[in-house]
């Protein structure tokens, strides 16, 4: 089943590694909604994709991209729709 | 200032004066424990080819007749000595002529560290003589790669570079060198550490999980190890035999896995995957308990996915975890380097036999050794099968060379006739399959000093695909035996062509030149024999005779590898005809 996933990775290193992180994605021909490389005030650089996939591919692909030496860490997180949009608003409403 | 020639060969004496980042460099090369390179000089890495001229008493650097020769001999290198692999090139076509090999180290796991010399960093992307984006052309087929423009970053970066190649699962790196970072003065630190430590380490898994996979193990019914290229890499032969004759587990080795267990061990059961033998293939689906050490179900070993071992648990001892799960699903997932996994193991296993699963190995066994084998090895008649060659060469040399086989029929059949003794004498290109890659991979395979025979064994397609390197195999009188089997074909292909094509044989011909000719033109040694009477007696002379040696072997023409399993069908539906 498909489900929409952000993948988020920090790496300690410059733009050369979005190519080979972008290259994690395009390898498999994830289908893709958003990617940018985002740097930070400290220097380091955020990675982030957008993709839809199943769990069983968002799994390994998050494995890839920590095996990538630059990333410090990396993880998926899946991006649902809300199932009730009035638990939001505020109690003293 | 920095180019006064030092005779001795030694950096202490230029101390004082100002290093250049080329002279960093070769030092970086001599700390990391490098004494060979692979290299062809160009333009934008002359800098470094200057600073090398001062240390050849300590680094011995072997020009080769094309980059890819480089790579691959640098790959062969490092399977046999367990040390990265070095290659020096130049830029541009130096650099590309490079990626076909890093391709091959990457999907086989070898260690390499490829440096390329690069046009002066403020004309880069102006599209300048010799200038490629290397980095941009070598990411997907390495472990890490990285652009020096710097001096000062060279020895940091060559100390990472040597530490990621080795660690956890290695890899190919390419490091590019800009001119003026090669010519810059820098100084020599000596006292840097490697950095991306985390990802150097190999952890072990947790007390739990050894203790959950300890249960399992002992208590399964029809259990097979699946041991691959990690029991080999991580020096796990030794500890694996003792972990297959205390638990009573037969072992079956992948294609790059073969030789981790000796050929004649009463539980080694043979080789697995698209040409291997027939018991491991059918009695996979029936096990209920595989342990994969090392390994990382390759299509050619698992067939079709969704038919692979029904009715098995698996264990996957496996150093790196993004292979746990990837095409298999895994019950207990052990990540950490094979042999510090086996040897945790090894003392939770309970002592056992299990006499009537052997049974089965050993009936499916005698009908391949009646249907295939015999055949094969013992035609009797007609012209000399790759079998019978492999299976005289592997009599003759004892069992005790390390033998490199290039792509095709012949490498199934080098594969599966020729019994191994000790562990590391099998190399070939396994995952991305490169043709050309035996000659110069047992080059270098030489060069690494096994204090062993080594025996290419190439087709007469592979052969013409880097034969350019019998140039360097001649300069450098390097005692290599290379054997030819040429049946005037592309073997595997004519082969599918036949069995799935309707016999329609689309350019599959092809014609060699006279290569005993070609190796007298080379200053090499050589002898071309198309008749049975003769073979045992050239084999002999080519393993006795000193320096390089070729021998072609004219053998059958069209000649099939079997058991084969179909692409798309199941591992057992292998096939014995």
């Amino acid at each position: 089943m498909e489900k929409q996933y952000n993948l988020t990775a920090f790496v300690d290193g410059g733009p050369a590694v979005f190519l080979r992180l972008a290259g994690v994605l395009t390898k498999r021909r994830l289908d893709t909604d958003e990617l940018s490389f985002l740097r930070h005030a400290g220097g380091n650089y955020r990675f982030t994709a957008v993709v839809r996939t199943d769990s069983k591919t968002i799994n390994t692909v998050v494995k890839q991209v920590r095996r990538v030496i630059e990333v410090v860490d990396a993880y998926a997180v899946e991006l649902k729709e809300p199932e009730n949009v009035y638990e939001f608003q505020s109690n003293a409403a | 200032m920095g180019t006064q020639l030092v005779e001795n060969g030694s950096f202490e004496s230029i101390e004082r004066k100002p290093l250049r980042g080329a002279d960093v460099f070769v030092k970086a090369l001599l700390s990391a424990g490098v004494d060979t390179i692979f290299g062809y000089p160009g333009g934008a890495i002359m800098p470094v080819y200057d600073a090398l001229c001062k240390c050849q008493n300590r680094l011995k650097h072997i020009l080769v007749r094309h980059e890819q020769g480089a790579a691959h001999a640098a790959e062969g290198y490092a399977r046999v000595s367990g040390k990265p692999g070095v290659c020096l090139v130049t830029s541009g076509p130096g650099a590309t002529n490079l990626v076909t090999g890093l391709a091959d180290a990457m999907m086989d796991s070898v260690p390499l560290v490829c440096v390329s010399g690069q046009v002066t960093s403020s004309m880069l992307g102006s599209d300048a003589f010799q200038e490629t984006d290397v980095i941009a052309v070598t990411t997907p087929v390495t472990k890490w790669s990285y652009q020096i423009t710097d001096a000062s970053e060279i020895e940091q970066v060559m100390l990472d570079a040597f530490s990621i190649a080795v660690s956890g699962r290695p890899g190919p790196v390419m490091i590019d060198i800009t001119k003026d970072a090669q010519l810059e003065a820098c100084k020599w630190n000596g006292k840097l550490k490697p950095r991306f430590v985390p990802k150097l380490v190999r952890r072990l898994p947790a007390e739990q999980d050894l203790q959950d996979a300890a249960a399992l193990i002992n208590a399964a019914e029809r259990p097979l190890i699946l041991a691959g290229h990690g029991v080999l890499i991580s020096k796990a032969s030794g500890v694996l035999q003792e972990f297959i004759e205390k638990s009573g587990i037969p072992v079956a080795c992948t294609l790059h896995g073969l030789s981790a267990v000796p050929t004649d061990h009463p539980l080694y059961a043979g080789m697995l995957g698209m040409h291997g033998n027939y018991a491991p293939n059918v009695l996979t689906n029936q096990a209920d308990l595989l342990i994969a050490v090392g390994m990382r179900f390759d299509d050619r070993v698992t067939g079709k996915l969704e038919a692979y071992a029904p009715n098995a648990r698996v264990i996957h001892i496996e150093v790196d975890p993004a292979e746990i799960g990837k095409n298999v699903p895994v019950t207990s997932a052990l990540v950490g380097d094979a042999r510090a996994v086996l040897e945790k193991l090894l003392p939770l296993i309970k002592p056992k036999q299990y006499p009537e699963w052997l049974k089965r190995f050993k009936t499916l066994r005698e009908q391949e050794v009646k249907e295939v084998i015999e055949a094969a090895t013992n035609p009797g008649s007609g012209e000399i099968t790759m079998s019978e060659a492999v299976n005289v060469i592997s009599e003759a040399s004892r069992g005790e060379a390390v033998v490199v086989a290039d792509v095709g029929q012949h490498q199934m059949i080098t594969a599966r006739y020729y019994r191994f003794k000790h562990p590391h004498s099998f190399i070939t290109s396994g995952g991305l399959g490169t043709m050309g890659f035996a000659l110069p991979a047992a080059f270098g395979a030489t060069v690494a000093g096994a204090n062993r025979p080594v025996i290419a064994i190439i087709g007469d397609g592979g052969f013409q695909m880097t034969l350019q390197e019998l140039g360097t195999i001649a300069q450098e009188g390097t005692a290599l035996k290379m054997v030819v089997l040429n049946n005037s074909y592309l073997g595997m292909v004519r082969q599918w062509q036949e069995l799935f094509f309707e016999k329609r044989y689309s350019e599959v011909e092809i014609k060699s030149p006279d290569l005993v000719k070609l190796a007298d033109a080379f200053g090499i040694a050589g002898r071309k024999i198309c008749r049975r009477e003769n073979l045992k007696e050239a084999v002999n002379e080519m393993l006795e005779s000193e320096g390089p040696y070729l021998l072609e072997i004219q053998v059958k023409k069209e000649d099939n590898v079997f058991p084969m399993i179909p692409a798309g069908s199941a591992v057992d539906q292998v096939r014995l005809k």
